[in-house]
Protein backbone atom coordinates (compact mmCIF):
# COMPACT_ATOMS: atom_id res chain seq x y z
CA UNK A 1 0.00 0.00 0.00
CA UNK A 2 2.49 2.38 1.06
CA UNK A 3 5.07 1.41 -1.32
CA UNK A 4 1.65 1.75 -4.30
CA UNK A 5 1.57 5.19 -3.07
CA UNK A 6 5.47 5.84 -3.68
CA UNK A 7 5.34 4.94 -6.94
CA UNK A 8 2.12 7.40 -7.59
CA UNK A 9 3.99 9.95 -5.82
CA UNK A 10 7.12 9.59 -7.95
CA UNK A 11 4.80 9.03 -11.14
CA UNK A 12 3.39 12.06 -9.89
CA UNK A 13 6.79 14.12 -9.61
CA UNK A 14 7.92 13.28 -12.87
CA UNK A 15 5.08 14.37 -14.76
CA UNK A 16 5.09 17.47 -12.94
CA UNK A 17 8.92 18.22 -13.39
CA UNK A 18 8.07 17.19 -17.60
CA UNK A 19 5.87 20.21 -17.69
CA UNK A 20 7.50 23.45 -18.67
CA UNK A 21 10.28 21.93 -20.28
CA UNK A 22 9.01 21.68 -23.78
CA UNK A 23 8.22 24.22 -26.24
CA UNK A 24 5.02 25.07 -24.21
CA UNK A 25 4.22 24.24 -20.55
CA UNK A 26 1.68 22.17 -20.28
CA UNK A 27 -1.35 24.13 -19.66
CA UNK A 28 -3.55 24.09 -22.95
CA UNK A 29 -3.62 27.72 -22.94
CA UNK A 30 0.42 28.75 -22.65
CA UNK A 31 3.08 29.17 -24.73
CA UNK A 32 6.63 29.63 -23.58
CA UNK A 33 8.46 33.00 -24.90
CA UNK A 34 11.96 32.85 -25.46
CA UNK A 35 13.81 36.52 -25.50
CA UNK A 36 15.41 36.68 -27.61
CA UNK A 37 15.87 33.04 -28.71
CA UNK A 38 18.60 31.30 -30.85
CA UNK A 39 18.63 31.42 -34.65
CA UNK A 40 16.79 33.76 -36.68
CA UNK A 41 15.43 35.27 -33.01
CA UNK A 42 18.86 36.41 -32.06
CA UNK A 43 17.23 39.67 -32.00
CA UNK A 44 17.45 42.68 -29.07
CA UNK A 45 14.67 42.42 -27.15
CA UNK A 46 12.86 40.38 -29.60
CA UNK A 47 9.93 37.74 -28.18
CA UNK A 48 9.46 34.49 -29.90
CA UNK A 49 7.63 31.68 -29.69
CA UNK A 50 7.24 27.96 -31.56
CA UNK A 51 4.06 27.81 -33.78
CA UNK A 52 2.60 24.27 -35.12
CA UNK A 53 1.05 24.55 -38.66
CA UNK A 54 -0.76 22.24 -40.25
CA UNK A 55 -1.83 21.34 -44.08
CA UNK A 56 -5.69 20.87 -44.29
CA UNK A 57 -5.57 19.07 -46.78
CA UNK A 58 -3.08 16.17 -46.15
CA UNK A 59 -2.37 16.69 -42.36
CA UNK A 60 1.36 16.92 -42.59
CA UNK A 61 2.62 19.66 -39.70
CA UNK A 62 5.71 21.42 -39.01
CA UNK A 63 6.67 23.11 -35.67
CA UNK A 64 8.20 26.16 -36.61
CA UNK A 65 10.17 28.06 -34.11
CA UNK A 66 11.75 30.90 -34.03
CA UNK A 67 8.60 33.25 -34.56
CA UNK A 68 7.97 36.60 -33.01
CA UNK A 69 5.11 37.34 -30.55
CA UNK A 70 3.47 40.77 -31.82
CA UNK A 71 0.90 42.58 -30.39
CA UNK A 72 1.11 45.26 -33.05
CA UNK A 73 0.01 43.41 -35.88
CA UNK A 74 -2.79 40.81 -36.55
CA UNK A 75 -2.05 37.33 -38.05
CA UNK A 76 0.19 34.88 -38.85
CA UNK A 77 2.96 34.83 -41.29
CA UNK A 78 5.97 32.60 -41.65
CA UNK A 79 8.62 32.19 -44.58
CA UNK A 80 7.01 29.46 -47.36
CA UNK A 81 10.56 27.91 -47.81
CA UNK A 82 10.05 26.93 -43.97
CA UNK A 83 6.47 25.68 -44.21
CA UNK A 84 6.72 23.38 -47.21
CA UNK A 85 3.15 22.88 -46.52
CA UNK A 86 0.54 22.11 -49.31
CA UNK A 87 -1.90 25.06 -47.93
CA UNK A 88 -5.49 26.05 -49.63
CA UNK A 89 -5.25 29.53 -51.23
CA UNK A 90 -7.29 32.11 -50.14
CA UNK A 91 -9.89 33.78 -53.11
CA UNK A 92 -10.86 37.59 -53.33
CA UNK A 93 -14.01 36.18 -54.12
CA UNK A 94 -13.71 35.95 -58.00
CA UNK A 95 -11.73 32.91 -57.71
CA UNK A 96 -8.01 34.66 -57.52
CA UNK A 97 -5.45 33.89 -55.03
CA UNK A 98 -4.79 37.08 -52.92
CA UNK A 99 -1.20 38.46 -52.19
CA UNK A 100 -0.82 40.49 -49.14
CA UNK A 101 2.25 42.73 -48.49
CA UNK A 102 3.25 43.88 -44.95
CA UNK A 103 6.16 47.11 -44.86
CA UNK A 104 7.75 47.30 -42.03
CA UNK A 105 9.84 50.53 -40.38
CA UNK A 106 13.22 50.16 -42.02
CA UNK A 107 11.38 49.90 -45.71
CA UNK A 108 11.45 46.45 -45.87
CA UNK A 109 8.34 44.15 -46.67
CA UNK A 110 6.84 40.70 -46.60
CA UNK A 111 5.38 39.65 -49.35
CA UNK A 112 3.43 36.60 -50.45
CA UNK A 113 0.27 34.78 -50.94
CA UNK A 114 -3.28 34.40 -48.10
CA UNK A 115 -3.13 30.77 -47.50
CA UNK A 116 -5.43 28.66 -45.00
CA UNK A 117 -3.79 26.47 -42.76
CA UNK A 118 -4.71 25.04 -39.49
CA UNK A 119 -2.64 26.53 -36.78
CA UNK A 120 -1.97 24.98 -33.18
CA UNK A 121 -1.00 27.55 -30.08
CA UNK A 122 0.09 25.55 -27.15
CA UNK A 123 -2.20 23.01 -26.54
CA UNK A 124 -5.27 24.52 -27.57
CA UNK A 125 -7.25 22.60 -30.48
CA UNK A 126 -6.31 23.47 -33.78
CA UNK A 127 -7.50 26.42 -35.92
CA UNK A 128 -8.42 26.91 -39.79
CA UNK A 129 -7.15 30.46 -40.58
CA UNK A 130 -6.10 32.50 -43.34
CA UNK A 131 -1.99 33.52 -42.67
CA UNK A 132 0.22 34.87 -45.28
CA UNK A 133 2.79 32.52 -46.78
CA UNK A 134 6.25 35.08 -47.22
CA UNK A 135 7.35 34.21 -50.61
CA UNK A 136 9.18 37.30 -52.27
CA UNK A 137 8.55 35.82 -55.90
CA UNK A 138 4.74 35.05 -55.71
CA UNK A 139 3.18 36.05 -58.76
CA UNK A 140 5.36 38.16 -59.83
CA UNK A 141 5.29 40.67 -57.03
CA UNK A 142 3.66 43.42 -55.53
CA UNK A 143 5.60 46.06 -57.15
CA UNK A 144 5.56 49.22 -57.04
CA UNK A 145 2.13 49.12 -54.90
CA UNK A 146 3.74 48.14 -51.80
CA UNK A 147 6.30 51.25 -51.57
CA UNK A 148 9.70 51.69 -52.24
CA UNK A 149 10.68 48.35 -50.39
CA UNK A 150 13.48 45.85 -49.82
CA UNK A 151 11.26 42.47 -50.00
CA UNK A 152 12.52 40.24 -47.64
CA UNK A 153 12.93 36.79 -48.81
CA UNK A 154 14.67 34.92 -45.93
CA UNK A 155 15.32 34.19 -42.73
CA UNK A 156 18.32 35.72 -40.70
CA UNK A 157 19.91 39.05 -40.48
CA UNK A 158 17.10 40.55 -38.00
CA UNK A 159 14.33 38.84 -39.91
CA UNK A 160 12.58 35.94 -37.97
CA UNK A 161 11.01 33.15 -39.45
CA UNK A 162 7.39 34.20 -38.98
CA UNK A 163 5.72 36.83 -37.39
CA UNK A 164 2.53 35.99 -34.78
CA UNK A 165 0.52 38.81 -34.50
CA UNK A 166 -2.14 38.56 -31.58
CA UNK A 167 -2.87 42.19 -31.38
CA UNK A 168 -5.82 43.36 -30.00
CA UNK A 169 -7.79 43.35 -33.94
CA UNK A 170 -9.32 40.67 -35.59
CA UNK A 171 -8.25 41.35 -39.08
CA UNK A 172 -4.57 42.89 -40.73
CA UNK A 173 -5.97 44.94 -43.12
CA UNK A 174 -2.68 46.14 -44.59
CA UNK A 175 -2.15 45.86 -48.32
CA UNK A 176 -4.11 43.15 -50.03
CA UNK A 177 -3.44 42.32 -53.72
CA UNK A 178 -5.47 40.18 -56.62
CA UNK A 179 -3.21 37.96 -58.68
CA UNK A 180 -2.73 35.83 -61.24
CA UNK A 181 0.16 33.34 -61.82
CA UNK A 182 2.75 36.56 -63.21
CA UNK A 183 0.52 40.20 -62.00
CA UNK A 184 -1.36 41.31 -58.66
CA UNK A 185 -3.59 44.43 -58.79
CA UNK A 186 -4.33 46.42 -55.23
CA UNK A 187 -7.55 45.72 -53.85
CA UNK A 188 -7.98 49.49 -52.75
CA UNK A 189 -8.93 51.23 -50.78
CA UNK A 190 -10.86 49.53 -48.19
CA UNK A 191 -10.28 45.42 -48.41
CA UNK A 192 -12.70 45.22 -45.62
CA UNK A 193 -15.00 46.21 -48.05
CA UNK A 194 -14.08 44.49 -50.70
CA UNK A 195 -12.77 40.97 -49.51
CA UNK A 196 -14.52 38.12 -48.09
CA UNK A 197 -13.64 37.66 -44.02
CA UNK A 198 -12.89 34.91 -44.52
CA UNK A 199 -9.85 35.41 -46.60
CA UNK A 200 -7.97 38.12 -44.45
CA UNK A 201 -4.95 37.19 -42.84
CA UNK A 202 -6.36 37.47 -39.62
CA UNK A 203 -5.65 37.06 -35.06
CA UNK A 204 -5.67 32.77 -34.71
CA UNK A 205 -6.37 33.69 -31.36
CA UNK A 206 -9.71 35.21 -32.03
CA UNK A 207 -10.75 31.48 -33.60
CA UNK A 208 -10.28 29.74 -30.33
CA UNK A 209 -12.59 27.69 -28.96
CA UNK A 210 -12.85 29.42 -25.62
CA UNK A 211 -9.44 31.28 -24.80
CA UNK A 212 -10.53 33.79 -27.56
CA UNK A 213 -10.96 37.06 -25.47
CA UNK A 214 -7.66 38.49 -25.24
CA UNK A 215 -3.99 37.45 -24.61
CA UNK A 216 -1.26 37.81 -21.60
CA UNK A 217 2.07 38.67 -21.77
CA UNK A 218 4.37 37.59 -18.71
CA UNK A 219 7.97 38.64 -18.19
CA UNK A 220 10.12 38.58 -15.29
CA UNK A 221 12.26 41.21 -14.08
CA UNK A 222 15.96 41.54 -15.38
CA UNK A 223 18.62 43.47 -13.86
CA UNK A 224 19.27 47.14 -15.51
CA UNK A 225 22.62 46.41 -17.09
CA UNK A 226 20.86 43.83 -19.09
CA UNK A 227 20.65 40.26 -19.18
CA UNK A 228 21.67 37.42 -21.87
CA UNK A 229 18.13 36.23 -21.99
CA UNK A 230 14.92 36.16 -20.25
CA UNK A 231 12.05 33.56 -20.80
CA UNK A 232 8.35 34.87 -20.57
CA UNK A 233 4.75 33.07 -21.03
CA UNK A 234 2.22 34.06 -23.43
CA UNK A 235 -1.22 32.92 -22.08
CA UNK A 236 -4.07 32.81 -24.30
CA UNK A 237 -7.43 33.68 -23.28
CA UNK A 238 -8.22 36.82 -19.96
CA UNK A 239 -10.61 34.65 -17.13
CA UNK A 240 -11.57 31.56 -19.19
CA UNK A 241 -9.53 29.15 -16.87
CA UNK A 242 -8.25 28.83 -13.80
CA UNK A 243 -4.64 30.47 -14.86
CA UNK A 244 -5.87 33.49 -16.34
CA UNK A 245 -7.57 35.19 -14.01
CA UNK A 246 -6.76 38.89 -13.82
CA UNK A 247 -4.57 39.22 -10.48
CA UNK A 248 -6.09 42.21 -7.89
CA UNK A 249 -5.06 46.16 -8.90
CA UNK A 250 -5.14 45.33 -12.83
CA UNK A 251 -6.24 48.38 -14.46
CA UNK A 252 -7.50 48.59 -17.89
CA UNK A 253 -6.68 51.34 -20.83
CA UNK A 254 -8.87 51.62 -23.22
CA UNK A 255 -7.65 51.70 -26.69
CA UNK A 256 -8.77 53.67 -29.67
CA UNK A 257 -9.49 52.40 -32.88
CA UNK A 258 -6.10 52.17 -33.95
CA UNK A 259 -4.70 51.17 -30.97
CA UNK A 260 -3.74 53.76 -29.07
CA UNK A 261 -3.55 54.86 -25.74
CA UNK A 262 -2.96 58.39 -23.74
CA UNK A 263 -0.38 59.33 -21.62
CA UNK A 264 1.00 61.90 -19.74
CA UNK A 265 4.12 63.60 -19.29
CA UNK A 266 5.71 66.68 -17.31
CA UNK A 267 2.34 68.13 -17.89
CA UNK A 268 1.78 67.50 -21.74
CA UNK A 269 -0.73 64.94 -23.31
CA UNK A 270 0.36 62.66 -25.84
CA UNK A 271 -2.71 61.45 -27.32
CA UNK A 272 -0.93 58.36 -29.55
CA UNK A 273 1.02 55.80 -27.73
CA UNK A 274 0.95 52.39 -27.68
CA UNK A 275 2.11 49.23 -25.82
CA UNK A 276 3.44 46.78 -28.00
CA UNK A 277 5.82 43.90 -27.80
CA UNK A 278 6.98 43.74 -31.54
CA UNK A 279 8.76 47.36 -30.46
CA UNK A 280 12.41 46.75 -28.83
CA UNK A 281 12.64 49.92 -27.75
CA UNK A 282 11.51 52.61 -25.32
CA UNK A 283 10.29 55.30 -28.33
CA UNK A 284 10.58 58.69 -26.29
CA UNK A 285 8.57 61.85 -28.04
CA UNK A 286 11.89 63.93 -29.41
CA UNK A 287 10.00 67.49 -27.05
CA UNK A 288 11.81 64.94 -24.13
CA UNK A 289 15.02 66.57 -24.25
CA UNK A 290 17.49 63.60 -24.31
CA UNK A 291 21.05 63.08 -25.70
CA UNK A 292 20.87 61.12 -29.07
CA UNK A 293 23.75 58.39 -29.64
CA UNK A 294 26.04 59.01 -32.53
CA UNK A 295 28.53 56.58 -33.49
CA UNK A 296 27.49 52.95 -33.94
CA UNK A 297 24.66 53.57 -31.56
CA UNK A 298 23.46 56.33 -33.84
CA UNK A 299 19.32 56.89 -33.56
CA UNK A 300 19.11 55.26 -29.46
CA UNK A 301 19.51 57.48 -26.75
CA UNK A 302 22.06 58.41 -24.51
CA UNK A 303 21.44 60.52 -21.37
CA UNK A 304 24.63 61.09 -19.68
CA UNK A 305 23.12 59.04 -16.57
CA UNK A 306 20.34 56.70 -16.59
CA UNK A 307 16.89 58.81 -16.51
CA UNK A 308 14.47 57.87 -15.04
CA UNK A 309 10.96 59.42 -16.32
CA UNK A 310 7.81 58.72 -14.38
CA UNK A 311 4.77 58.60 -17.09
CA UNK A 312 1.34 57.94 -16.43
CA UNK A 313 -0.70 56.38 -18.73
CA UNK A 314 -4.81 57.27 -18.41
CA UNK A 315 -7.00 54.34 -17.24
CA UNK A 316 -10.44 54.18 -17.73
CA UNK A 317 -11.95 54.68 -14.56
CA UNK A 318 -10.55 57.89 -14.76
CA UNK A 319 -7.02 57.58 -12.56
CA UNK A 320 -3.43 58.24 -13.95
CA UNK A 321 -0.83 55.91 -12.42
CA UNK A 322 2.36 56.74 -12.99
CA UNK A 323 4.81 54.39 -13.70
CA UNK A 324 8.60 54.99 -14.33
CA UNK A 325 10.66 53.91 -17.22
CA UNK A 326 14.41 54.06 -17.01
CA UNK A 327 16.19 55.46 -20.07
CA UNK A 328 19.79 54.26 -20.33
CA UNK A 329 22.59 55.41 -22.09
CA UNK A 330 22.62 52.85 -25.34
CA UNK A 331 26.75 53.70 -25.02
CA UNK A 332 27.01 51.78 -21.57
CA UNK A 333 24.22 49.63 -21.04
CA UNK A 334 24.98 47.69 -24.52
CA UNK A 335 26.96 44.45 -24.32
CA UNK A 336 27.18 42.37 -27.05
CA UNK A 337 26.84 39.40 -24.93
CA UNK A 338 23.36 40.78 -23.85
CA UNK A 339 20.01 40.30 -25.82
CA UNK A 340 17.96 42.08 -23.35
CA UNK A 341 17.39 45.54 -21.85
CA UNK A 342 14.73 46.94 -19.90
CA UNK A 343 16.12 50.46 -20.38
CA UNK A 344 16.92 51.01 -24.09
CA UNK A 345 15.05 53.90 -26.10
CA UNK A 346 15.28 55.81 -29.46
CA UNK A 347 13.54 59.21 -29.96
CA UNK A 348 10.82 59.58 -31.64
CA UNK A 349 8.32 62.46 -32.93
CA UNK A 350 6.22 63.73 -29.92
CA UNK A 351 3.03 63.35 -31.72
CA UNK A 352 3.33 59.80 -32.41
CA UNK A 353 3.21 59.60 -28.49
CA UNK A 354 5.44 56.93 -26.60
CA UNK A 355 5.85 53.51 -27.37
CA UNK A 356 6.08 50.98 -24.41
CA UNK A 357 7.96 48.77 -26.64
CA UNK A 358 9.59 45.13 -25.25
CA UNK A 359 11.92 46.69 -22.36
CA UNK A 360 8.21 47.84 -20.89
CA UNK A 361 7.07 44.22 -20.62
CA UNK A 362 10.19 42.95 -18.22
CA UNK A 363 8.61 42.61 -14.76
CA UNK A 364 5.36 42.89 -15.76
CA UNK A 365 2.47 41.41 -16.32
CA UNK A 366 0.51 42.69 -19.61
CA UNK A 367 -3.24 42.00 -20.89
CA UNK A 368 -4.26 42.59 -24.34
CA UNK A 369 -8.42 42.57 -24.52
CA UNK A 370 -9.47 42.22 -27.93
CA UNK A 371 -12.00 44.14 -29.58
CA UNK A 372 -15.58 43.53 -29.08
CA UNK A 373 -14.48 40.31 -26.48
CA UNK A 374 -15.84 40.72 -23.25
CA UNK A 375 -13.42 40.11 -20.46
CA UNK A 376 -13.80 40.32 -17.05
CA UNK A 377 -11.73 43.26 -17.19
CA UNK A 378 -14.11 44.79 -19.04
CA UNK A 379 -14.47 44.43 -23.53
CA UNK A 380 -12.07 45.17 -25.85
CA UNK A 381 -9.96 46.83 -27.35
CA UNK A 382 -8.45 47.72 -24.12
CA UNK A 383 -4.61 46.98 -22.41
CA UNK A 384 -4.33 46.32 -18.66
CA UNK A 385 -1.69 45.91 -16.40
CA UNK B 1 -11.34 50.40 -61.84
CA UNK B 2 -8.46 51.85 -63.61
CA UNK B 3 -9.16 55.10 -61.80
CA UNK B 4 -8.34 53.45 -58.56
CA UNK B 5 -5.34 51.53 -59.62
CA UNK B 6 -3.82 55.09 -60.67
CA UNK B 7 -4.43 56.29 -56.85
CA UNK B 8 -2.86 53.67 -55.43
CA UNK B 9 0.64 52.74 -57.64
CA UNK B 10 3.15 55.80 -56.88
CA UNK B 11 4.55 56.52 -60.03
CA UNK B 12 8.24 56.80 -60.64
CA UNK B 13 8.74 60.99 -60.07
CA UNK B 14 5.50 61.33 -58.81
CA UNK B 15 6.88 62.68 -55.10
CA UNK B 16 8.53 66.06 -54.40
CA UNK B 17 12.10 66.09 -53.67
CA UNK B 18 13.64 66.90 -50.48
CA UNK B 19 15.87 69.55 -50.81
CA UNK B 20 14.06 70.92 -53.89
CA UNK B 21 11.98 73.71 -55.13
CA UNK B 22 8.19 73.49 -55.32
CA UNK B 23 7.21 72.88 -58.97
CA UNK B 24 8.14 68.90 -57.44
CA UNK B 25 4.70 69.58 -55.54
CA UNK B 26 3.00 70.32 -58.66
CA UNK B 27 3.99 67.55 -60.24
CA UNK B 28 3.45 65.02 -57.36
CA UNK B 29 -0.62 66.35 -57.66
CA UNK B 30 -0.52 65.79 -61.13
CA UNK B 31 0.74 62.09 -61.26
CA UNK B 32 -1.06 61.33 -57.77
CA UNK B 33 -4.41 62.51 -58.68
CA UNK B 34 -4.69 62.75 -54.81
CA UNK B 35 -6.56 65.22 -52.82
CA UNK B 36 -4.15 68.31 -52.05
CA UNK B 37 -4.47 70.95 -49.69
CA UNK B 38 -2.16 73.77 -48.84
CA UNK B 39 -1.65 75.22 -45.04
CA UNK B 40 0.14 77.90 -44.14
CA UNK B 41 2.26 78.46 -41.03
CA UNK B 42 3.98 81.27 -39.87
CA UNK B 43 7.46 81.07 -42.24
CA UNK B 44 6.40 77.74 -43.84
CA UNK B 45 3.60 75.88 -45.35
CA UNK B 46 2.32 72.60 -45.50
CA UNK B 47 1.12 71.03 -48.70
CA UNK B 48 -0.86 67.79 -47.85
CA UNK B 49 -1.10 64.76 -50.92
CA UNK B 50 -3.50 62.19 -49.84
CA UNK B 51 -4.55 59.43 -52.28
CA UNK B 52 -5.67 55.47 -51.48
CA UNK B 53 -4.39 54.78 -48.14
CA UNK B 54 -1.64 57.19 -47.77
CA UNK B 55 -1.49 60.69 -46.65
CA UNK B 56 2.50 62.38 -47.61
CA UNK B 57 2.78 66.02 -46.09
CA UNK B 58 5.42 68.43 -47.94
CA UNK B 59 6.76 71.00 -45.73
CA UNK B 60 7.62 74.46 -47.85
CA UNK B 61 10.42 76.98 -46.76
CA UNK B 62 9.19 80.70 -47.55
CA UNK B 63 11.94 80.19 -50.72
CA UNK B 64 10.30 77.00 -52.10
CA UNK B 65 12.74 74.41 -50.85
CA UNK B 66 11.33 71.25 -49.65
CA UNK B 67 12.66 70.55 -45.68
CA UNK B 68 10.60 68.04 -44.12
CA UNK B 69 8.38 65.61 -45.91
CA UNK B 70 6.11 62.83 -43.14
CA UNK B 71 3.98 60.23 -44.61
CA UNK B 72 0.73 58.16 -42.82
CA UNK B 73 -0.82 55.13 -44.10
CA UNK B 74 -0.39 51.61 -45.15
CA UNK B 75 3.21 52.00 -47.18
CA UNK B 76 5.98 53.94 -47.74
CA UNK B 77 6.11 56.61 -50.12
CA UNK B 78 8.20 56.25 -53.53
CA UNK B 79 11.57 57.06 -50.99
CA UNK B 80 14.33 57.32 -54.50
CA UNK B 81 12.07 60.02 -55.76
CA UNK B 82 10.96 61.97 -52.51
CA UNK B 83 14.99 61.81 -50.98
CA UNK B 84 15.90 62.87 -54.48
CA UNK B 85 19.78 63.57 -54.44
CA UNK B 86 19.66 62.63 -50.59
CA UNK B 87 18.39 58.42 -51.60
CA UNK B 88 21.91 58.16 -51.94
CA UNK B 89 22.71 58.58 -48.56
CA UNK B 90 19.89 57.20 -46.83
CA UNK B 91 20.66 54.06 -48.81
CA UNK B 92 24.31 54.03 -47.32
CA UNK B 93 23.20 53.95 -43.74
CA UNK B 94 20.27 51.99 -44.27
CA UNK B 95 22.97 49.29 -45.80
CA UNK B 96 25.29 50.10 -42.66
CA UNK B 97 22.28 49.91 -40.09
CA UNK B 98 21.51 46.32 -41.50
CA UNK B 99 24.89 44.89 -41.18
CA UNK B 100 25.21 46.02 -37.04
CA UNK B 101 23.77 43.89 -34.36
CA UNK B 102 21.27 46.28 -33.04
CA UNK B 103 18.52 45.92 -35.32
CA UNK B 104 15.33 47.47 -34.59
CA UNK B 105 11.90 46.85 -34.67
CA UNK B 106 8.47 48.66 -35.01
CA UNK B 107 10.62 51.90 -34.10
CA UNK B 108 13.52 53.53 -36.26
CA UNK B 109 15.60 56.18 -36.44
CA UNK B 110 18.11 56.36 -38.93
CA UNK B 111 20.72 59.83 -39.79
CA UNK B 112 22.76 60.16 -42.51
CA UNK B 113 25.33 62.86 -42.66
CA UNK B 114 22.23 65.77 -44.17
CA UNK B 115 19.05 63.81 -43.28
CA UNK B 116 17.12 62.12 -40.25
CA UNK B 117 14.83 59.57 -41.16
CA UNK B 118 12.68 58.01 -38.46
CA UNK B 119 9.27 55.88 -38.98
CA UNK B 120 7.15 53.25 -36.59
CA UNK B 121 4.62 51.22 -36.77
CA UNK B 122 4.31 48.37 -39.57
CA UNK B 123 1.33 48.66 -42.29
CA UNK B 124 -1.31 49.67 -41.83
CA UNK B 125 -0.63 51.87 -39.45
CA UNK B 126 3.05 53.17 -40.90
CA UNK B 127 4.16 56.71 -40.23
CA UNK B 128 7.18 58.34 -40.91
CA UNK B 129 9.00 61.55 -40.85
CA UNK B 130 12.48 62.57 -42.86
CA UNK B 131 13.84 66.31 -42.52
CA UNK B 132 16.87 68.41 -43.61
CA UNK B 133 18.24 69.72 -40.60
CA UNK B 134 20.55 71.96 -42.25
CA UNK B 135 17.53 73.54 -44.18
CA UNK B 136 15.09 73.61 -41.06
CA UNK B 137 13.38 77.44 -40.74
CA UNK B 138 15.55 78.84 -38.18
CA UNK B 139 12.98 78.60 -35.05
CA UNK B 140 10.98 76.16 -36.23
CA UNK B 141 9.95 72.58 -32.81
CA UNK B 142 10.63 69.99 -34.67
CA UNK B 143 7.10 68.67 -33.20
CA UNK B 144 5.61 71.35 -35.91
CA UNK B 145 7.14 68.77 -38.11
CA UNK B 146 4.55 65.43 -38.12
Amino acid sequence: MTKGRGVVVLFLILVITGCGHGGNSGARNVLTVSVPASSSCNILNAPCVSVTICSPINGSCRTIPDILVDTGSSGLRVFSSLLNLNLLPASDGSGLPIGECVVYVDGSAEWGPVRIANVILGNEPSVTVPIQAIESSFAGGPSPSCGTVRLLNAPGNGVTNGVLGIGIFQYDQSLYFSCTSSACVAINPNPLLSLPASSFVQNPVFLLPTDNNGVILSFPSIPDTGARSVSGTLTLGIGTSSNNQPGNGVLLYAATPVGALTTVYGGTTYSSSVIDSGTNVFGIPSDIPINICTGVNAGFLCPAVTMVLTVANQASNGSEPSVAINIANMDNVYNSNFGVYNDIAIDSPAGWGFFFGFPFFLGRTIYFGYDQQPTPLGTGPFYAY
Amino acid sequence: MFFLICLIVPAKSALAVLGEGKKSVELDHQTLHGDRMSIPRAGYSIETIQSAGLTIKEYLAPNGTIFAVTWEGNRFPDLVTLFGAYYNEYQQASDIYRKQTKILHGAFHLTSSRLVVQTAGRSPHLRGRAYLPSYLPPGLPLKDIE
